[in-house]
This record gives structure tokens, sequence and C-alpha cells, in this order.
């Protein structure tokens, strides 16, 4: 389509006039340029239209000519195709050398100006100087002035009289300045517009752009307004800032705001506030930075230079007054009180509470303590205060001079003895290297340890250390805890924590956490022993769970190991017939640890879930044999009920052991009709009688748990009916609290109805015996309880619908609304996937140029189909003609022949 | 030169006649040694055979040399003279020679049940020893009867093994590991054993005499009732089955092959043996027809023994191998089903226990059993759950309910029963019932009413909306028509969300997919829950990683181990303990 051979182009070139002024008649155009070479096809000259318009639709392509649009690509053909098809029966190819013609690009005109540069370059060569001329450069320049309107008509929009004129001025540019490129070619009329400006546009500019400026300028002056006001702005937010804070170091420094209002005053009469402020600024004293708040681990040092500091005191007071009497050490003790007590306000103020349990605070004796005291207290004032006191400061400095003075007598006397001298030093030392000493000293301590323990001299028990490394073995901490009071063994515990804490250095994780082995060890052990001292048990529950709060994950890791070897003791026990199976004390103490550190509430615990399983185990699978079993067996299920009670879980196992035991409060057998899915159950927890009154009840009282569980299987007191009266008690009330948490459960009345049922068995039971001995007190409380067992099942029956599990949400209808696009802009994708909507596209001109590739071979197929038609028809044409002439000459022949003429003759010449 | 022989013999005879009255003491081996050369190097000695005979006399005690040196002498006299032997009942002829035979015969008899008692006696020391005598026995055994089994001695073998009150491990062991490999051993103790249990059935229902009088065998002390039953069942349950028959369908015989093919006499208890050796081409045709044989006798001897009283761990046991180790291999199983119903109908674990082979009878043998719904329905109960067999159960128990042409009350009764178990059961069990449900409600769209219900009466009144509440299951009702499932609802279920143990209250979620969409839900498979139990969930929960520790928070953190407020009824008394203490 680029390349038009000459004859079309002239065509086309009316044609394209015909489109700038399509008013006009085009055959008047036709009859002007007066170029008839050849005759116009009407059918090229008819525009594609539609019949109606539609708002807002465009169409591409609608302004063609269908027509010539056709003939343009029927004459592209016959330049390509129809060259290569009648080159193909041909062995040899005519090559083109001329120049410009292989570049399709080149327009006719470049080509001819290409060639005239070659010719005038010959010509002015040394060589072709001589040579004669042609003629031939008239001829090109007419040449040129054809084809030049011919060539460029396309794109300006000049009128046709103008054109040729500019044409041809531009045109003598060109030739001037040899430059071939279309691209400067085509600025040349635009250069014509901008000296075709007229006057008024001129003046309309220079209006317009003074306008413009003004405008600007306006809005300048805006902007810098308004940035001033906020600017101001700012500023008195500033100012009411800084009074503020004027006013904070009004509290802070009084003499400073004096200066301060002083010099105030006199500048309000100026009353320009943002000088007065400037002054005041400039006066004004820069905040210091205050002591940022300490952080836990810092805390953790102080408490153990604190202790170790202590330390060094007592050392050096047993070493001082060696003969003095307890009292000196009863001193002491107060002493170290009224330390912890100090320590104690420093770590309420940390808000990391170390936990120390010292409740008797004896009044102070000792001015000296008092002194130390109140040093201390300034040292904290120092600390949280911010101002700078020199007397403060040398306040200090005297302490430490007095610390440094009284070091040395003490280090002197150390002298006398040398282990004490080596803890002395060692604690020294540790000031600056803890970690490195730590090992050595864990054993100097149990030097220190064991001396204090040979030498138990005046008192029984020796005082503790105050720095106490942490146990790693059980005889370690059984010598230190051996002969020593409860409250002594808990305040070691927290001297070593305090000592040892996890904050101070990395490695003390791992020594505490050996340590809390141990004193889970010791917890158990001490929970076995036979003179049980539950006091002390008591005891360490505080420090056991706060050292489980600091190292959870290695709690509970300990808490599974046991649980573990528990269950594994127990499968082995059930095996065996003879022996109980039910849980020791210390088991069921563990258990309680457990179930206080860790919460119960948990859906899934990795302590609490296999805890609870043991737990129901014990219940399901002991057999019950004894009184202590009955005790044992309901203590877990009032256990369990503490354990269930917050995130009320339901717990089979428990209320079956329950019912079990109500049934050893008869005394007969059930009959199998009556519970028959108990009757099985039954079978492995031989049910005896145990529970069942048959003498007199003398009290009822709540059982001591501790009691019971260390008194012997045998024990008479398990057969008398107070034990059972008792017993039966705590049941009742065990079930009440299942009643009460389980009450929200929709087979309430299925679990609980049979219990009632049950429960109204035992006392018609003991009314109908010879002789009614179940107290009134136990009559009542089962009928309180059956009732309302009774009423809160009714309360579910009521409440309670059929299961709906199945309940699906409603499916909300299906909404038609149309899906508006506001500024919809038709052929726009409005898929918010954009990979998707490129790949939609893509495939659409995939597409597109497949029909357009299909759509030009078939054209290609008709246009050869019509090439060869007509090379047949002009071989037929020809072939024809042949035949014609060749017949012409028989029947001339033949008429000879005939006509008797040449027959004769011929025959003659035979 | 007979006459120069016989007198020989009679003055030799005397004198070692008197060597031994005289010398009985002091009599060694080589004379034992001496006696036995001389009684097979000619008939002249034949009279030292009463004495060899007499070393082997269990109720004397002699040295396990002497008893063996006259066993091998003894065997090897009569193993070439057995063939010309009569038969024991043979009447003595005129002729010495006969009587001579008839004598010899007598002692063979004497021989072999000497050889019995040695085999039981518990006296007997070394096990070589024993095993030897049986060696000896059971080569008498062979060719015994001319050359035939001898299944006459071999009956009176086991018989006495049977009734022998002492352990007859050792023996047992040695026969099931020498000689129950041969078809024709099994066929024989399967027999025997027949017998015996046929002659005790007789006998217990008669119930009059003791058993002494009907046996010949004169066994000092018997066992009686119920140590005969396990020693009946130790050897029935030894024996090994039938194998399948293969490509090498050859059994092994125990007695010679040459000495059957050459017989031409046809005894009917032989026919299969016979023909097995006749000709090799119809050589499959006779295997079957031993498989056949031997597998109604295999039946028979069961049918006798399962017909007798059993103590109840023999019962159990059997129950437990019977669908495994007997019925595969009986002729017609049908023949337990009076058996097993039996068993099925005496409920708790035997009923478990026969489940398993009723089970098969009904799915591969075609046994109509109407009233299985009813009893497995009665069956339901807590103990099951805690129950050794209890894994089996709950699969067949499944597998019978797997049916899709089960009626809907049916179903639902089912399904409502369990839901009734889960609240009294461990979890274990409630996960296998979870599951249980779970498979009921796919299977049965019918019976979803039991987990869902539109309740469509909005505006009805309240006496209607309390009467929705109201179970109106019955529990304690057996028939299962009659049970009300189908207008209750699985409350239970609902319930079981708030079970303490994880893995429960996390299945009970499975449930509350709409099953009716069979397409997009599968069958749980019973097996992986059915043989839960404690340890396997406790071992599940401590296996689980620790991932985090949560702690539990307290204002102030406790001081005591037991508060009183948390432990209704009790009191922790510090004091009272050290009071007792110190008491």
């Amino acid at each position: 389509m680029v390349k038009v051979s000459r004859a079309t182009s002239s065509n086309e070139s009316v044609n394209k006039k015909k489109k700038n002024k399509k008013k006009i008649n085009p055959n008047a155009i036709a009859m002007k340029v007066k170029a008839p070479a050849t005759k116009p096809n009407p059918f090229e000259t008819i525009w594609s239209r539609r019949k109606f318009d539609i708002l807002g639709k465009k169409r591409k392509g609608e302004e063609r000519r269908i027509g010539l649009a056709r003939s343009l690509a029927i004459e592209k053909r016959k330049k390509t195709l129809q060259k290569d098809y009648e080159r193909s029966g041909k062995s040899s190819v005519f090559v083109d050398k001329r120049i410009g013609e292989q570049n399709e690009e080149l327009g006719e005109f470049d080509k001819a100006i290409l060639r005239s540069q070659r010719e005038m370059r010959v010509k002015l060569s040394k060589k072709s100087r001589y040579n004669l001329s042609d003629g031939e450069e008239d001829e090109f320049e007419i040449q040129d002035d054809n084809s030049y309107p011919v060539r460029d008509d396309f794109e300006d929009e000049v009128p046709f009289d103008e054109d040729e004129d500019s044409a041809k001025r531009s045109v003598i540019i060109k030739q001037l300045s040899a430059s071939g490129t279309p691209g400067t070619h085509a600025n040349g009329p635009e250069g014509e517009e901008n000296r075709q400006k007229t006057k008024k546009e001129v003046y309309d500019e220079i209006i317009s752009k003074s306008k413009f400026f003004k405008a600007e300028k306006a809005r300048d002056k805006e902007e810098n307004d308004q940035l001033i006001k906020k600017l101001d702005e700012q500023f008195t937010s500033l100012s009411s800032k800084s009074n503020q804070i004027n006013v904070v170091n009004d509290v802070t420094s009084k003499n400073i705001i004096n200066v301060n209002s002083s010099k105030i005053e006199p500048d309000q009469e100026k009353g320009d506030d943002y000088d007065k402020l400037l002054n005041v600024m400039v006066l004004d004293m820069r905040a210091r930075p205050s002591n940022r708040t300490k952080t836990p681990e810092e805390l953790a040092q102080e408490e153990k230079e604190k202790l170790e500091e202590l330390e060094e005191e007592r050392q050096k007071r047993m070493n001082a007054v060696d003969d003095t009497s307890d009292e000196d050490n009863d001193n002491d003790d107060d002493d170290d009180d009224h330390e912890k007590s100090t320590v104690k306000k420093l770590t309420s103020i940390s808000g990391d509470d170390l936990g120390d349990s010292f409740a008797d605070d004896e009044p102070k004796t000792k001015l000296a303590w008092i002194q130390q005291m109140l040093r201390k207290e300034n040292e904290i004032d120092v600390d949280s205060e911010d101002d700078d006191d020199d007397d403060d400061d040398d306040d200090d400095e005297d302490e430490e001079g007095d610390d440094m003075a009284s070091e040395m007598p003490q280090s002197l006397k150390d002298w006398e003895q040398s282990d004490d001298d080596d803890d002395d030093d060692d604690d020294d030392s540790d000031d600056d290297d803890v970690d490195v000493k730590d090992h050595k000293k864990g054993v100097d301590t149990n030097v220190e340890k064991k001396e204090s323990k040979v030498k138990p001299s005046g008192t029984l028990q020796v005082d503790l250390p105050y720095t106490i490394e942490a146990p790693k073995t059980m005889e370690e901490l059984s010598s230190l805890f051996d002969n020593r009071s409860d409250d002594d063994i808990i305040e070691a515990i927290r001297r070593i924590r305090a000592f040892n804490a996890i904050k101070i250095a990395a490695e003390n994780r791992k020594k505490i956490q050996v340590f809390y082995g141990l004193l889970l060890q010791y917890f158990s052990v001490s929970a076995n022993k036979k003179p049980l001292n539950f006091k002390l048990l008591n005891s360490l529950v505080k420090p056991l769970m706060e050292i489980s709060i600091e190292i959870p994950y290695f709690a509970a890791i300990c808490a599974r190991q046991r649980l573990l070897k528990t269950r594994s003791l127990f499968t082995e026990d059930i095996k065996n017939s003879e022996k109980s199976c039910w849980p020791s004390i210390k088991t069921i103490f563990l258990f309680r640890l457990w179930s206080m550190i860790f919460p119960c509430s948990d859906f899934r615990h990795v302590v609490m879930t296999p805890a609870i399983l043991l737990m129901c185990e014990y219940l399901t699978r002991c057999p019950i044999k004894s009184g202590r079993d009955v005790a044992i067996g309901s203590f877990l299920c009032s256990m369990l009920l503490s354990v269930c009670k917050q995130s009320k879980k339901l717990c089979p196992e428990a209320l079956v052991f329950l019912r079990t035991l109500l049934m050893a409060a008869l005394d007969k057998k059930p009959e199998p009709s009556q519970a028959s899915e108990f009757y099985h159950l039954m079978e492995l927890k031989s049910p005896k009688p145990l529970l069942s009154i048959n003498g007199t009840v003398d009290e009822i009282k709540p059982l001591d748990f501790i009691t019971l569980i260390n008194s012997p299987d045998d024990s008479l007191y398990f057969t008398s009916n107070n034990f059972r009266a008792s017993m039966l008690v705590a049941v009742i009330d065990n079930i009440q609290g299942y009643a009460n948490i389980y009450q929200e459960f929709k087979s309430f009345p299925e679990i609980f109805l049979p219990i009632s049922k049950l429960l109204n068995e035992v006392t018609s039971h003991g009314q109908h015996g010879q002789h009614d001995h179940m107290p009134s007190l136990l009559k009542d409380k089962i009928k309180s309880t059956v009732e309302m067992i009774e009423t809160k099942a009714n309360e579910c029956i009521m409440s309670r619908r059929p299961l709906q599990m199945r309940k699906q949400k409603p499916v909300p209808i299906k909404l038609l609304n149309p899906k508006f696009e506001e500024n919809f802009v038709s052929n726009r994708d409005y898929d918010p996937d954009r990979q998707r909507a490129e790949d939609r596209k893509l495939k659409k001109l995939v597409k597109r140029e497949a029909k357009g590739a299909a759509r030009e071979l078939r054209k290609d197929n008709y246009f050869l189909a019509e090439v060869k038609a007509r090379d047949m028809a002009r071989v037929e044409e020809e072939r024809a003609k042949e035949y014609g002439r060749t017949r012409a000459f028989l029947q001339e022949q033949e008429h000879a022949f005939k006509s008797g003429q040449l027959g004769k003759g011929r025959k003659r010449r035979r | 030169m007979a006459s120069i022989q016989s007198s020989s013999k009679k003055r030799k005879n005397k004198g070692l006649g008197d060597s031994t009255k005289r010398k009985k003491k002091h009599q060694d081996l080589s004379d034992v040694r001496k006696l036995g050369q001389e009684l097979l190097s000619s008939r002249a000695h034949i009279n030292n055979l009463p004495l060899l005979l007499n070393f082997l006399d269990s109720t004397s005690s002699h040295p396990p040399e002497f008893i063996l040196e006259s066993l091998l002498s003894l065997q090897s006299f009569f193993t070439p003279l057995l063939p010309q032997l009569p038969s024991s009942s043979a009447k003595p002829t005129e002729d010495p020679e006969s009587i001579y035979q008839t004598w010899v015969r007598s002692k063979f008899d004497e021989f072999v049940q000497c050889l019995i008692q040695l085999s039981l006696s518990p006296t007997l020391a070394e096990e070589a020893l024993r095993e030897l005598v049986m060696d000896t026995l059971m080569e008498c055994v062979k060719i015994g009867n001319a050359g035939k089994f001898h299944s006459s001695i071999y009956n009176k073998f086991i018989h006495s093994m049977v009734y022998s009150v002492e352990e007859a491990d050792t023996l047992l062991n040695l026969l099931v590991t020498k000689y129950f490999k041969y078809i024709d051993v099994r066929y024989f103790t399967y027999i025997s054993l027949e017998k015996i249990t046929r002659s005790l059935d007789v006998k217990e229902c008669h119930d009059i005499e003791p058993k002494s009088t009907d046996t010949t065998n004169g066994s000092p002390t018997r066992a009686s009732g119920q140590l005969l039953v396990r020693n009946i069942h130790n050897v029935i349950s030894k024996i090994p089955p039938l194998e399948k028959l293969g490509e090498n369908s050859e059994y092994e015989m125990w007695n010679g092959l040459g000495v059957f093919s050459k017989e031409g006499k046809i005894k009917s208890k032989k026919v299969k043996e016979k023909e097995g050796k006749h000709s090799e081409a119809n050589d499959v045709q006779s295997s079957v027809t031993i498989s056949k044989k031997i597998k109604l006798k295999f039946s028979k001897a069961w049918m006798s023994f399962l017909r007798l009283p059993l103590p109840i761990d023999v019962y159990k046991e059997v129950l437990v191998t019977l669908h495994q180790a007997v019925i595969p291999y009986l002729s017609n199983p049908i023949l337990l089903c009076d058996f097993l119903t039996r068993s099925y109908d005496i409920g708790g674990v035997i009923s478990v226990m026969a489940l398993s082979s009723l089970f098969i009878l009904m799915t591969e043998h075609g046994l109509e059993y109407p009233n299985l719904y009813g009893k497995l329905y009665a069956l339901l109960e807590p103990s099951i759950f805690i129950a050794k067999h209890r894994a089996k159960f709950f699969q067949l128990l499944d597998s019978c309910l797997k049916s899709p042409l089960l009626p809907a009350y049916l179903a639902a009764s089912f399904a409502k029963k369990l839901s009734r178990l889960s609240l009294t059961v461990p979890p274990s069990g409630g996960l296998v019932i979870i599951a249980l449900i779970h498979n009921l409600l796919r299977r049965h769209p019918s019976i979803n009413c039991l987990v869902h219900q539109e309740d469509d009466n909005e505006t009805a009144n309240d006496e209607s909306n309390t009467k929705l509440g109201i179970d109106l299951f019955n529990n304690e009702e057996t028939d299962l028509l009659k049970t009300n499932a189908m207008r209750s609802s699985l409350w239970e279920i609902d319930t079981l969300r708030h079970h303490y143990c994880p893995p429960v209250s996390r299945f009970v979620l499975s449930l509350e997919n709409d099953l009716t969409v069979r397409s997009k839900t599968t069958e749980v498979a019973i097996k992986d829950f059915s043989s839960g139990s404690y340890a396997t969930i406790f071992k599940e929960e401590i296996r689980r990683r620790v991932k985090q520790v949560p702690l539990a928070f307290y204002k102030a953190v406790p001081t005591s181990l037991f508060s009183e407020t948390d432990f209704a009824g009790w009191v922790f008394h510090s004091d009272a303990i050290n009071h007792v203490g110190q008491n």
C-alpha cells in the first residue's frame, strides 16, 4: 500500500482532495486536475457510511472507501503475488539495480533525488567534467515538478492553489539543503503556519499571558499568607507547651522559676508574647535527663549485690563477735529483717515482686541500723530524683568511705580464718566477674554449709548464709535443708533464687532449672514422709509456683516426666492385685500442685490434659476395697471437680465413681434390672457395702483428708459409722458441685436423674431397716440435693429442644442488581484481574490476526485464480484465433478445390 | 537239630533264670545286653523276652540304661517278627508253632502296653529316653497291623494320653513336632479323639458309672471331668489344620508307601491311602478325597468335643480360636451354629467372643439368625467398653450395622443407646461411640432426625414445647421396636462437646457435618478407634510436642495447697497431722 504505482497514485490524489472537501463534487475537481490517463473506477469513490447515528458510539473504520481499498489490495497483489506467480515458472530472475528501486520506503521523489545526487556527483567528478550534457537535467527537473504533488498532497491541508507554489519553494529548499529525509521535509508547512499568525492573535496572546501572570502572583501571595498563619498557630501551641514545661520546672527548681517570673513581669508590658517567650526561653534551664527506670535485670542484680553485701556483713559480725552471746545473733536477724524490708521496698517499686515472706517487722533497736536505713533511703532518693544534691553525693562518698573503712579491718581479721577469707574474696571477685567463679563458689558455699552444720554450737540452727549457690544434687539440697525450720527453708529458697536470678546471668537459668527439679523432688519426698509436714508443703507451694513462672517450659517437662512415671508405676501396680493401686499422697499432692501451677480450663494443656486423664484412669480402674480407697477416690473426685469447675468439662469417670459410692451405701446388691448398665461396671469395683450406715452416728464433721490418707487400710475409723456418714456427706457435696457445673448440659437429666434416684434409695434404705440410723442432717442434705437435681432437670427438660446440629446458614438470595459502573467506557475491560484482562486482550488479537491472515490468503487465492483464468482465456483466445486462421486457410483451399481450379493443377502437378 | 536247640535253650534259660534271681541287684548292663543278643540270635532264647519286658515295667524303677538296652533289643526282635504274628484275638490252634506265635503276640501286646505306660510315666527322667520310647511305639503302630497302620494301638496311646493325670505336654509336643505332619497320624488322632469324647458324652449323659471300668487300660489314676476335657482340648487344638490343596498335594504318610502299593486288599478306612498310592494318574483326585475324609473326621472330632461341658477358660479359648482355627476346615460349618447360638445367648463376654464366629457363619455360610440385633443391642453395656475383646466387638458391631437396608428404628435405637452409654464410659469408649454413630448417621439418612429436627411449629404452645424436651427413649427396653428412639434426640452427643478429653470433644465436631450428603463424607474406620484405651490416649497426649506452656494466673499467688472452699466436705488440718505424728 505504501508503494503505489504512478497510475493509481494519481487516483489517490484525487480522492484525497475529495476527502478534504467533501461537499465539492468530485467530478469537478477531477476536471480541474485533468489527469484522465485512466478512467476512475466509480466504485472507488463510494464511501461507506452509517445509516443511523448512534450517540456515543465510535466505530473503527467507518470512514472507509471499500471499493478503493479493494482496488488498492488488488494492485498490491499484482505487484507481489502476481510477480511471484509469473516468476514461478522461470529459472532466472531479473534484478532491478536502479538506485532506490529496492528500497520500499523511498518514494518516487526521493528516488529521484538520490538519482540526481548521484548524477551530480558523477558530473562533478573530474572524469566526467568533459562529458557533454545530454539534456537529462531538464528532464529531471520536469519530472520533479510532476512527481512532487503526486507524492505529497496526502498530508498537508493547504488549499490546492497555494500548494503548488509552496511545494515548489520547499522543493527548492530541499534541494539546496540536499537532505533527502522526509522528516525535514514535513517541517516546511509548519513554519509557514507560524508566520501566518494574525495581529489579533498576537494581541490575544499577550493579554492572556498578562492575565495568567497576575493570577499567579495573587495565588502566591495567598499561599504565603496561609503559611504564615500556620506557623503562627504552631507557635502558639508550642508556646503553650513551653508554658507547661515551665510549670513542671516550677515544681522541680523553684529558683529558676523565680528568676523567670521576675523577668517575665516587666516583659509583659511590652505586649509581645513572642519576645517575652523568647527571653524566657533563652534563660530557661535545659531539661536534664532523668535516671532511667531500671530494667528487671538490673533490679535482680541489685538484689543479688545486696545479698552479697549482707552476707559480707554477717560474716564480719560473725567473726567479730565470736564470743558474744546469742542476743547479737538475734539482733542480726532483726537487722536482716530490716534489710529485707528495704529490699522489699525497692522491689515493690519495681513491680517485680520476688515475694519474700517476712511479715514480722520488729521495731528498730539500734541506732546504727536506723542510720543505715536512712542512708539507703537517701540512695533511693538519689536514684529517683533528678536534681543533683551535692550534699547527697558527699554523703554517698562518705558511705563508700565508711564501707571501705569497715572492710579494711574485716579483711585483716579474716586472716585468722581461712575459709571465710576465701569466701569473702570470692564475693569480692564476684562483683567483677560472676561467671568465672560460680562453680568454685558453689563448692565454697558447700564447705561453708558443712562448717555450719559441723558447729551447731549455741543455737540448734545455724544462720543461713546470705548467698547460697543453687544446689546441684539432692544431697546438697538435703544438707542445706536438713535440721532447719520451715521458715528457714523458705528463706533459703528465696535467697537461692535471688542469688541465682535468671535475669542476672544466662547460665543461671540452668542452675534454677536444676534447683527446680530438686525442689520438686524435695516436695514429693516430704509429701511421702511419715509424719507429714503439711505446713512445709504448703509453704513450698509459693516458691515452686514462682519458679515455674520463670521457667514454664522446664516445669512442664518435669511435670510430664513425672506423670509418665506415675502412670507406668500405676500400670505395674494394677497388675498386682494385692497391692493397692490408688495414688499415694505424693501423687495427689503433685496433681494438686500442677493444677495450681497450670491453668485447668485450657482446652488442651501439655500438663493438665494428661494429668486429668490419669486421675480419671485411677477412678475407673482401681478397685474399691477399703474405706481408705473410698476416701482417696472421693477426694480425687473433688479434685477433678475443682479442676473442671472453670471450664465446665464433663468428667464421666467421676460421676460413675460417685454413683458407685452411693451404691456402696446400700447394703443390698442392686437388682440387675434396676441399673443394668451399672451392674457390670460394679463387678470390677467389688461393691461391698462400705458406706452403709448400720449403727448410730455420733457426729458428722468434715473429713480431714490428711489424717485419712495417713491412716492404715485396716484402721478402725474406716469402718466406723462416723466415717461413713461423713463420707456420704462429702460425696453428696461433690454431687452437688457437679450438678451445679453441669446444669447447662443438654443431657443433664440423663446424667443426674439416676443419681437422684439412687439418693432416694439410700434414704429409704435407711428407713426400711429396723433402726433408722441415718442422721437427720444427712437426710436433709440428701433431700435438698435430690430436690435441686430434680428442679434443674425439669428446667433442662423444659428448655431443651431437639438437636439442630445441621443448621445451615440461610443462603442469601441471589441479587440481580445491574453492576453499574460510573464513567463507563465501552471496550474497556473491567475485569479486576489484570492478568486475565491482558490474556483476553492477547487472545482477541491473535484471533483477529488469524482471521485477517485467513482472509488475506483467501483473497490471494481468488486473485491467483483470476490471473490464471485470464491467462487461460488469453491462451484460449490465441488458440481460437489460430484455429480460425487455419480454418480460413483450409476453407479457402477447399473452396478452390471444389471450384476445380486448383485440384486439376494439383493433380497435374502430381 | 531242632531238639538240640530246644534242649540247649531250656538249659540256658534255666541257668539265666537262676542268675537273675540270684543277683537281681548286681545285674549290670552287660547282662542285659547279653540277654538281648541271645534273644535276637535264636529262638532258643525266647524266654529272655519276659525278662526284658520286666525292665520296661514302669512301676518298677530301673535305671534308664537298662530300659534303653532292653527297649532296643525288644524292638529289633519284634520288628521283623510282626508281619507274621496273628492278630491278638485269633485263637491259638493245636499247632505248636501257632501257640508260640500267639504267645509272642501276647508278649507284643504287653510290650506295647509297657511302652504306653512308660511314655506317660512321670518317673521317666530323661526326655531323650521318652522320645525314644515314643519312636518305638510309633514304629509299632506303623507296622503293627500286618504292615498297615495299627489304629487300635494308636487309639490306646491317645486314650491313655488324654486320660493321664500328669502333664503330658512334652509328649504332646513330641507328637506335634514329629508325627502330626503325617496325614494318617492326624487322621487317626481325630478318630480316636472322637471315640473318646463320644464315650465320654454317653457317660456324662448316663452319669452313673465311674469311668475306670469301661477301659481296659490299666492306668492307676484317671483324669476326670474338667481335666479330661482340658487334655482333649490340648490335643485337638494342637493338631495342625489341613493345608490348602496346592501343587504338591502329596501328603506325607507315616505308614510306608511300599507296603500299601503291594497290598491288594482294600479296607474301608484305608481307601484314600490306597488310592493315593494306587496310581499316579488319579493322584490329585485321591488327595481331594483324602482332604475330604480328613475334614469329615476333623468335623466329627470337633463337634463331639464341643458337645462336652467345657470349663469356662477352655470355653473362652475355644471361642477365641474358633473362627480362625476351626471354621475354615470344617466340612459343614453350619453345624457349629447350635454351639455358637447357645454361647451367644449366655451373654456378657462369652457372647462377645461368640459373635465373631457367628458373624462368619452368617456372612459366609448363609446362616440366618433373626435375633442377632436384639442380642447385639443387649450387649451394649458400659462393661463392654473396658472388656478385653472390645476392639473386635466394635468392628463387628460396625459391620453388622453396615447394611443400609436396616430399618430406621433399629439404627436409631443403636445410635441412641450408644450415645446414652457415652455418658458413662471412659474417653476411649467415647471415641468409638462417636465413630459408630457417625457411621450410622451416614448410612441411614432416615435417622438424621436424631441430630437435626426443624422446629417448624414456632407458634405452638408451651405444652408441646416442653414435650419436645422430654427424652422418650426408654433405656431399659430390650425390644428394639419399643425403645422409642426415633422420637428422641442425641442430646448426649451435644454434652460430649464438653468432655474433658480433647480428642473426644474434638471428634464430636465431625458429627456436625451434613452426613446426609454422602458424596461429601466418608465413613470413619472403626479400626482406628476400637482398640483405644487410657494408655493410647495418654500416650498420644504425652507425645505431643511441648510448644508453649501457659501458666495459671493469680492475682495473689496462693500459699496453701488445698483451700477448703474448693473441697467441700474436707478439711486440711496440718496441726492434726502433727499431732498424730507425735502420737
